[in-house]
Formats: C-alpha cells, structure tokens, sequence
C-alpha cells in the first residue's frame, strides 16, 4: 500500500471518528428527552438465544430424570442385625476355645468356671434366633408399610 | 407442578428472566449463567410453584437472591476482563433498508445507556432493570425486594435522575 494511500484512510478514519463523536454528543442529549422510551429499548432485543435454551432444557430433563430415581434401603435393618449377631457369634466361638485351650486357666480363671457348653450353646441359639425374627419383621412389615404408603426409599440427586 | 410442566414456564418467562440477567450483569457469559441458574433453581423448588400465582415475580425473585449470592464475582469477571458484547450488533442484521448511520447510532446509544446503568448503585440498578427489562410492577418489584413500594418509586426516580445526570456530563463535560 502506497504512502499517500494510508494518509487518505488515515483521514477518512478521523473524519468518521469526529462525525461519530458528534453524533453521539447530539444522542445523548437525545436520550436525555426521552429516558423512559430509551430505557424500554435498550432491553427489548435482548431474547434468550435459542441454542441457550436447547441447553438448559436438556439439563431439565436430566435433573427430572435424577430425581425419579430412588434407592430402596428396606432390607438395611435386617442386615445390620444379621452382620452384628453374626460378629456375636464368631466372637462367642473364639472366646470359647481361647478359655477352653489349657494355659488360659491362668489368664482368666474365674471366667473360664462360668463358660460351659449349654452356655455357649444357647449364646449360638439366641443368635441366630434374633437373625431370623430380623429378617421374619421386615418380611412382614415393609409390605405392610408400603401398603400404606408409609414407606419411602431415600432418592439420588 | 410436575416436571415436564416446566418446560413451559421457560417458554414463557425466559425473554424476561433473560433481559432481567444481562441487565445486572456485564458479560453474555455470567448472564447465560445465572439465567441457567435461576431456572434450575427453581426446578428444584417446582412444588412450590402455583400456576395461578405470580410465577414472573417468583422467578425474578430467585434471580435476584442468585444474583446477589454471586454479585462480586460478576464485579471481578468485569473488573479482570472488561469485555465489549457485539451481541446487539448481531441482531441489528444489516438488510436493504436498514440504515447503516441509524445502526450505527442506536448501538451507541444503547451502550451509552447501559454503561451509565452499570454504573448506578446496586439497589437503584435493580429497580431500573427490573421496571424496564422485565416491566415488572411496582408492587411485584416490592414484593421481589421485600421492600416497601414507596421505597420502589423513590429509587426508581433517583435512578432515573441520576441517569440524567451521567447524561448531562456526558454531553457538557
């Protein structure tokens, strides 16, 4: 591009730029007359762009199809019982031959007059009793429960 | 109200949700944002939505509450990154009998204005860009406030008065 080229764009460019400058000085004043309808205007073309609201309703769906999701935790109780009777039981067992091995007469030895084999027995026996009545209750109940709408499943979100 | 009724609501009231949005703040970006986030906050609490309600009021009001929680990171966004939006320019689509000056002059005058909102105190921009955005009423901006409809129309008056003022210094400075 040639010197004299530049100079001519250079000066079509400053021209523009103080046309421009008065221009806005005459809109301003402009504005001032009519503040309420400028006001209206400056807001009227902002429209929610389309590809925007594609967006967000995807992220709608997605969240109702989260919330319609739920996790049923009924058999919760009864586990717990289970794994806590069950723990008794092992605990029960290991304590039994520790005091019944010779040597431990030492360690303990008025435990070990107390611990006898119908004992131990009925500690299995119990244990496995409250395993069953755990499982037999949320067998009977949850239905019930669930009958009367009273029974509610914790949801994901 | 169930989920696949909600969808409507964002047909209906989303044009205005959406000007309350860019008005408060100053970047597409944080305004797409919190328009986003006044919607899926109010999905959340859809069963509180009634139909027969001012639901427009109820929206403004979430975008409100979302636009306060986050009103200093939309200050910083501006402050770090100050951006021009060519968003307005877009839609004045250049077509054979648009004038290019008139254009030229329209956008000016748009960005003047919005630059002296943005520059108004927080309490008076609300009120401004929720009377003329939104065109919300006094009293539903008094209830989305939870101010009193006087205090509503005097903010709204210093607000104008004060546009009026960043106005005449612009042109005599």
């Amino acid at each position: 591009m040639s010197k004299n080229n530049m100079n001519d764009d250079l000066d079509q460019i400053k021209n523009s730029r103080s046309l421009k400058e008065s221009t806005i000085k005459v809109n301003v004043e402009h504005l001032n007359d009519s503040l309420d309808d400028n006001l209206y205007a400056v807001f009227e073309n902002d429209n929610v762009p389309d590809n925007l609201n594609i967006t967000l309703k995807n992220r709608l769906d997605h969240a109702a199809s989260l919330s319609k999701r739920k996790i049923e935790l009924w058999w919760m109780p009864a586990v717990i019982n289970t794994v806590i009777a069950l723990a008794g039981v092992v605990l029960s067992i290991v304590l039994y031959f520790m005091l019944r091995i010779g040597g431990s007469y030492t360690i303990i030895p008025n435990i070990i007059n107390r611990i006898s084999v119908l004992g131990f027995k009925m500690v299995i026996i119990l244990a496995c009793a409250d395993m069953l009545l755990g499982w037999l209750s949320t067998a009977i109940l949850i239905p019930l429960a669930s009958g009367r709408g009273l029974s509610k499943g914790i949801k994901i979100l | 109200m169930e989920a696949y009724e909600f969808s409507s609501l964002v047909d209906e009231y989303g044009n205005s949700i959406y000007r309350f949005c860019k008005g408060m703040t100053y970047t597409v970006e944080d305004a797409e944002d919190l328009y986003q986030q006044t919607f899926l906050k109010a999905f959340e609490k859809r069963n509180k939505i009634d139909r027969n309600s001012n639901v427009k009021a109820y929206l403004m009001q979430i975008a409100s509450n979302i636009w306060k929680t986050h009103k200093s990171t939309y200050k910083r966004h501006e402050r770090i990154a100050p951006t021009v939006s060519y968003d307005d320019m877009e839609s004045d689509v250049c077509d054979e009998k648009t004038n290019i000056d008139e254009m030229i002059i329209k956008s000016d005058e748009e960005r003047i204005l919005r630059e002296n909102i943005n520059r108004l105190p927080d309490k008076l921009k609300q009120v401004i860009v929720m009377f003329y955005s939104s065109e919300l009423s006094i009293e539903d901006i008094s209830k989305v406030l939870h101010i009193p409809k006087g205090t509503v129309k005097s903010r709204l008056y210093n607000a104008k008065e004060q546009l009026r003022i960043m106005m005449e210094r612009q042109v005599s400075p």
